[in-house]
């Protein structure tokens, strides 16, 4: 469940998710809508894929995206997009050698 | 189907055969009343409803094989989520409504969610045959 929760706290991976609540898409196609870069994009891709919220499926050279979340995960993505959930990486205060 | 999927449905089956047998047992027993062996039963089955309903959209079907994929994951979602509202409410009438009540609402909450599934399937099946 930590994945989920992962995946559904960057409004980037969520809105991924809206598009694909609508029709499985390309990944080119998807990318498209998103001001990042394509590495960028896979690695949301990854995340997503890993929390098993999407599922990809090889089509000749493309790749098709599309939603694989349950009831429970997509009831979560309503309400994370409605709260703008949003998990921020702990900040972790540097020890300088000689501080102690 | 994976073996962990399987596990599942065993499991779920074997914990809704246990508890539609061992409620009327304690109720004749006298280990409890007979309404809790009614309540017993309507909430494993509020619950087979809504863990049922929960993972429907996670199975998927091969893309080839859909005229519509666009149509089929809708209705594979909208289904998850009936059955899981059903399910949920049947669960609800059982713990919740005195048990004159909570039998007819029971009954009628999974004979929407089944009936509405029925008209989705019909739907599904024209829209694939339109596709193909």
């Amino acid at each position: 469940m930590n994945h989920v929760f992962k995946a559904l706290s960057d409004p980037t991976r969520r809105r991924v998710l809206q598009l694909l609540r609508e029709r499985p898409m390309q990944s080119g196609e998807l990318a498209d809508q998103f001001p990042v870069s394509k590495p960028t994009m896979s690695a949301h891709f990854a995340v997503l894929q890993e929390a098993g919220l999407i599922e990809a499926e090889k089509s000749g050279r493309t790749i098709l995206y599309r939603l694989k979340m349950s009831v429970l995960e997509d009831a979560l993505l309503s309400f994370a997009q409605t709260v703008g959930w949003e998990i921020k990486p702990i900040k972790r205060k540097r020890s300088v050698a000689g501080e102690a | 189907m994976t073996s962990a999927v399987l596990g599942d449905a065993v499991l779920l089956a074997g914990v809704i055969l246990v508890v539609s047998l061992v409620a009327p047992l304690a109720a004749a027993f006298g280990l409890a009343d007979g309404d809790f062996s009614d309540r017993a039963v309507m909430v494993i089955t509020g619950a087979f409803f809504t863990v049922t309903g929960n993972a429907l959209p996670k199975t998927l079907a091969p893309l080839s094989g859909h005229g519509n994929p666009a149509a089929s994951q809708a209705c594979r979602r909208i289904t998850g989520w009936i059955w899981v509202l059903s399910g949920l409410g049947v669960t609800g009438a059982a713990l919740l409504l005195p048990l004159d009540s909570a039998e007819p609402a029971a009954f009628a909450l999974m004979a929407i969610g089944v009936f509405a599934t029925l008209v989705l399937m019909v739907r599904m099946r024209r829209l694939r045959q339109q596709g193909a």
